[in-house]
């Protein structure tokens, strides 16, 4: 498949993969729903070898590979497909203060984890954002955080 | 150097580099090559020449994530050409003297010339999930999704 400079293209198309930059810098990602989706939760983008189901979503399971971790900007059923943000201000991510997060510090999403949590005062391997806002209650609840946009390990807690 | 808004730009240039991404969410790499082969994977590389920057290199051992490329037509001569790195891919080689399932993800180890089965997860050597399966043990075009991340090259 020769490709003249003036465009490229694939021969053939997954339904999802595109990813889309607002005026703001937000970049959201187009996903296949693969369970019922929560708006505000953290989920890993993953692949299979079905264009109709690629790339989708997975709950976080501890793996030593960087994946992008997306927040989830609606509510969806299994089989929709529905947008990911995986970089920029977020005002709905939903985060737990189970132990105390402080604004500027970074949050991670571990294991089984529905929501993003303390990591450190310093970027990890792990980081997936950096609070803007303090929250220290044990429910989840949407909190405003800025996604750092840059793939991550998922550790196991 | 302050820019204005509506522009940036370099005071220099190297040929290669530029980055399009087609209607699917494809992404293609234009880089260098002395030969090429439609489909190898090949290491993107960086030299300090502009004339032969970004460039490419056989799979080699590597700790160190980098780009996979795929070249997007066989070339006898010296040239930039575009290579796909990201998306779904009806040309990239295969070995299949490992058993290709579709769904498994695929990795390139050190010398080779097509990518071979990884495994059934995802590990750090994973470039693409294979969308078709293929079991022979030529190197052959097929069907596969590329993720488009930088990987690490194994030793086998």
């Amino acid at each position: 498949m020769a490709m003249p400079a003036e465009s490229v293209s694939s021969s053939t198309e997954s339904v999802g993969g595109e990813i889309r930059e607002d005026e703001h810098g937000k970049k959201f990602i187009r996903v296949y729903a693969a369970d019922t989706i929560t708006v505000g939760r953290p989920y890993v983008v993953t692949y299979d070898g079905d264009e109709a189901t690629n790339p989708k979503t997975a709950s976080p399971a501890t793996l030593a590979v960087y994946q992008y971790v997306g927040v989830a900007t609606e509510t969806a059923s299994s089989g929709d497909m529905t947008w990911l943000q995986i970089k920029g201000d977020c005002d709905f991510a939903l985060v737990t203060g189970d132990s105390d997060v402080a604004k500027d510090d970074f949050l991670e999403v571990t294991n089984t984890e529905t929501a993003m949590e303390v990591d450190a005062s310093t970027r990890s391997a792990n980081s997936v954002a950096i609070a803007r806002a303090a929250y220290t209650d044990t429910t989840d609840a949407a909190t405003l955080v800025s996604l750092i946009g840059d793939r991550v390990i998922v550790a196991a807690s | 150097m302050a820019m204005p808004a509506e522009t940036v730009s370099s005071s220099t240039e190297s040929k290669g580099g530029e980055v399009k991404k087609d209607e699917h969410g494809s992404e293609f790499v234009r880089a260098y090559a002395a030969t090429a082969t439609r489909g190898t994977p090949l290491v993107l590389t960086l030299d300090g020449d502009e004339a032969t920057n970004p460039g490419t290199a056989a799979a080699a051992t590597s700790a160190v994530y980098q780009l996979i490329v795929f070249p997007t037509s066989t070339e006898t001569s010296a040239g930039f050409q575009w290579m796909q790195y990201k998306g779904d891919c009806d040309f990239a080689l295969c070995d299949g003297t490992a058993a290709i399932a579709k769904d498994k993800y695929l990795d390139v180890v050190d010398g080779e010339t097509a990518m071979t089965y990884d495994a059934a997860a995802r590990s750090v050597q994973s470039i693409a999930v294979a969308r078709e399966a293929y079991t022979g043990s030529a190197d052959a075009e097929t069907l596969v999704h590329l993720i488009g991340d930088r990987v690490n090259i194994a030793s086998s």
